[in-house]
């Protein structure tokens, strides 16, 4: 199968990375071989056989200059995935950046596609998101195999609002020209159908797992009260603002709190800017971009978690929270909701209630555990293997 | 530091060190040098003055003694005013008249320890001078002599000594002009030809004795960062040579001659005026007032939480957290959160700072005192 993508640990900039990750391990798993196309300067097939090689990354790149290709086995370091950085993968000129409006990265990418398709063999192609459905595309017009186009967001969730006109164009002509579409959500199932016209037949939905690290470091509680947590990039799409104001709204009543929010985008100077403006102390703590190890630190010195999302078709970070026994507090406009139903949920425009939720529950502890432990119970039965069986059956009505 | 990395350490002594290490090389090794040489071949008719903070001392202690060791051995020629300060460089004078007073008596025992002298002139943090820090000092029976921005003074009289309003102290000026001369101005990166020579520099120091040559002993205060020795002005730019040609010129000369600040003391105090200052005046930024360390919500937000956790911690007693909440109270934490756009200052607070954005300060800055806060619950 051919894997097209835009960002693969151990460079990631947001969830479809993560996203990526877990699938993939679960298909290797259940058989189903994967080479891997990133972006980047030069072309590079990753190709991958076995679970391990989703760290391994076991990669051949092409020398535009000698026109030859050669095996670089330096990309999948471990320890270098567990800081999010990895210098060989900065060589091959690899920059995540699917949540911007990098519509040149596009073609790039496209370009690279043209040189890898004579040097490997696949059965099937599954595109991730808009800046990978031109080169499916491609893919699929030159070897006539079926292409799956998989949709992780749509411009309309990722800008809050309409976007940009070119990006919109993409993605319809991708969605429109896929054999099959597949959505993280019925929510989005419905935008992709609303927005672009994609007949509910062609669309499946597979809900998105989660994906936790085997070794997990030993982590005890920071802070006496309570702390809710925000986790997530810092764009309009994840609700950080909500949040800011939910914060704003709780400590006026209830000041025996931390809130914090860990993520970077670009709204994060402004929501440093606006938190002391406000001089809410360092009740509000902010603690930039986290690497995996971080995610982990920060999840577990945390007791509620909220996602005040405006538009999300899934929303990853709520599985690995509820995973990690925090009590959620979800905006309804997320996709995970149709996943997991032990969790508090509320429309995004709603900040009082949300506000009012987060107050009854930090005086209510044993409301906090009871939604701790059952919503640990419900996201530990939710698996990668369930999407990698449905994407395989989904395959198998393909080929 | 960052809320959630495994680092428990909450200052960064690998970037100190590599800070230190820096600026001895490029100024406080050959800076010391050159000032020693004059000394040696001056006598004691050479005189600078010093103002040494207690956490330089402490860094350089660890990191480059022989630093320390070059400023023992220059102190002791008798060529060397030591000044006083607070001992951490905080913006304690605004906020908490106690704690001002006890880091300025940590800093007094600290230069009795180190340099065996105890301080007889007082210079606040940047130069942060109006009418409550002559009253704060009144408990200090040392200090007779404040130095604070010509700015403070009224227009008439910059050059000439005054006595603080409650007439405790003489307060010396900070001639600006000539002192920026030197440490902003002193290359031109337009016009490489064109950098200042120390003919020229003396003959308006000259012309500026001769401005006020009233009898009442001018003087022009010129006081600048030690850095501006080889680290604001590299070695290339001449500013060395520029310091021994001048030091030539001046005792070549007639007319002019060097002092300390406690020089001041000799002169009659009958004739001169008394100076009220109302509002903090400082010599940073163009503003010449508290602005580059309090002036954006970052800023206020971060001092606000500072103060908090400080009083916390002296209410606990806890002589190491104490410690920890004092360094953190250092002026160049909020000086670095001062906003690097919209106006000229912006760029030399850009210059200053270690961090990519002042908001990464202030993230750092926040998390730090949060770790502190958890020591103390």
């Amino acid at each position: 199968m051919l894997f097209l993508t835009w960002e693969f640990p151990p460079l990631i900039a947001g969830g479809l990375g993560m996203a990526c990750y877990g699938m993939v391990r679960a298909l290797l798993d259940r058989g189903v071989e994967v080479a891997l196309v990133l972006p980047g300067d030069k072309p590079c097939i990753i190709e991958m056989k076995r679970k391990e090689h989703a760290d391994l990354l076991p990669c051949r790149v092409y020398d535009e200059e000698s026109g030859e290709w050669y095996e670089d086995l330096s990309m999948g370091c471990m320890e270098a995935r567990q800081r999010g950085k990895c210098k060989a993968a900065m060589q091959v000129g690899f920059s995540p950046n699917p949540y911007t409006s990098d519509i040149a990265s596009l073609f790039r990418f496209r370009k690279n596609i043209e040189k890898v398709i004579p040097h490997v063999d696949f059965d099937i192609i599954h595109a991730h998101d808009w800046l990978t459905f031109e080169a499916g595309l491609y893919a699929k017009g030159v070897t006539g195999r079926p292409l799956v186009c998989h949709v992780h967001s749509i411009e309309y969730d990722r800008a809050c609002g309409r976007g940009n006109e070119r990006i919109h164009g993409f993605e319809e002509i991708g969605l429109a020209l896929a054999d099959r579409v597949v959505t993280v959500s019925r929510f989005t199932a419905a935008a992709v159908h609303g927005h672009y016209g994609i007949h509910p037949d062609r669309i499946r939905v597979v809900h998105n797992g989660y994906f936790l690290e085997e070794s997990e470091p030993s982590c005890e509680k920071m802070f006496n009260e309570p702390v809710v947590l925000f986790m997530g990039r810092m764009t309009c799409q994840k609700g950080p603002d909500i949040f800011l104001e939910i914060a704003r709204r709780v400590l006026s009543s209830y000041p025996e709190v931390r809130f914090v929010m860990a993520g970077h985008g670009d709204m994060l100077h402004n929501l440093i800017h606006r938190s002391a403006y406000f001089g809410m102390k360092n009740r509000v703590l902010f603690t930039g971009f986290l690497n995996r190890d971080e995610v982990h630190r920060v999840l577990c010195v945390s007791d509620i978690f909220v996602a005040p999302s405006v538009s999300d078709p899934f929303n990853i970070t709520v599985l690995e929270a509820m995973s990690r026994g925090l009590a959620v507090l979800v905006s309804r406009q997320s996709g995970v909701t149709e996943a997991v139903h032990h969790v508090l949920t509320a429309d995004y425009w709603n900040v009082s209630g949300m506000s009012r939720q987060i107050v009854s529950l930090l005086k209510n502890p044993a409301r906090i555990r009871q939604l701790s432990v059952q919503g640990k119970a419900e996201a530990d039965r939710v698996s990668w293997d369930d999407a990698a069986v449905k994407l395989k059956k989904l395959y198998g009505e393909l080929l | 530091m960052h809320l959630f990395d495994r680092c428990t350490e909450l200052f960064d002594n690998g970037m100190n060190r590599e800070v230190v290490e820096k600026v001895s090389r490029s100024c406080y090794l050959p800076a010391s040098d050159m000032l020693s040489s004059l000394v040696e071949r001056y006598g004691a008719d050479f005189k600078c003055a010093f103002s040494i903070t207690g956490t330089v001392v402490e860094q350089l202690k660890i990191w480059t003694p022989d630093v320390l060791e070059r400023l023992r051995r220059l102190t002791a020629t008798g060529s060397v005013e030591l000044l006083g300060e607070t001992y951490y460089h905080s913006l304690f004078s605004h906020f908490d008249r106690e704690e001002f007073v006890d880091q300025v008596g940590q800093h007094s025992a600290m230069m009795k320890r180190e340099f065996s002298v105890l301080p007889r002139v007082f210079r606040n943090t940047e130069l942060i001078y109006d009418d409550r820090i002559s009253d704060y000092l009144s408990s200090f029976d040392q200090f007779r002599v404040l130095l604070c921005e010509d700015t403070a003074a009224d227009q008439t009289a910059e050059h000439t000594t005054r006595k603080s309003y409650n007439d405790l102290h003489l307060l010396l000026f900070r001639d600006h002009v000539l002192s920026d001369d030197i440490a902003f101005r002193f290359s031109n990166h337009e016009k490489p030809d064109h950098h200042l020579t120390a003919k020229t520099y003396a003959s308006r120091l000259r012309e500026c004795g001769e401005m006020l040559d009233d009898g009442c002993n001018p003087h022009a205060l010129l006081y600048m960062d030690y850095e501006t020795l080889g680290e604001h002005q590299r070695e290339s730019s001449g500013i060395f040579t520029f310091f021994q040609d001048l030091t030539e010129i001046i005792f070549n000369s007639t007319q002019m001659r060097f002092s300390w600040p406690s020089d001041s003391l000799s002169q009659p105090r009958e004739q001169m005026s008394r100076v009220s200052v109302q509002r903090p005046v400082s010599w940073a930024d163009s503003g010449k007032n508290l602005s580059a360390w309090l002036s954006s919500d970052l800023q206020k937000n971060a001092m606000n939480t500072m103060l908090e956790v400080l009083a916390r911690a002296r209410r606990r007693g806890d002589e190491q957290i104490l410690e920890r909440v004092r360094r953190l109270s250092s002026s160049d934490h909020f000086y670095y959160m001062y906003p690097w756009k919209g106006d000229a200052d912006a760029e030399v607070h850009r210059y200053f700072s270690p961090y990519v954005s002042p908001e990464e300060a202030y993230m750092r800055y926040m998390a730090a005192l949060a770790a502190l806060e958890l020591k103390l619950s």
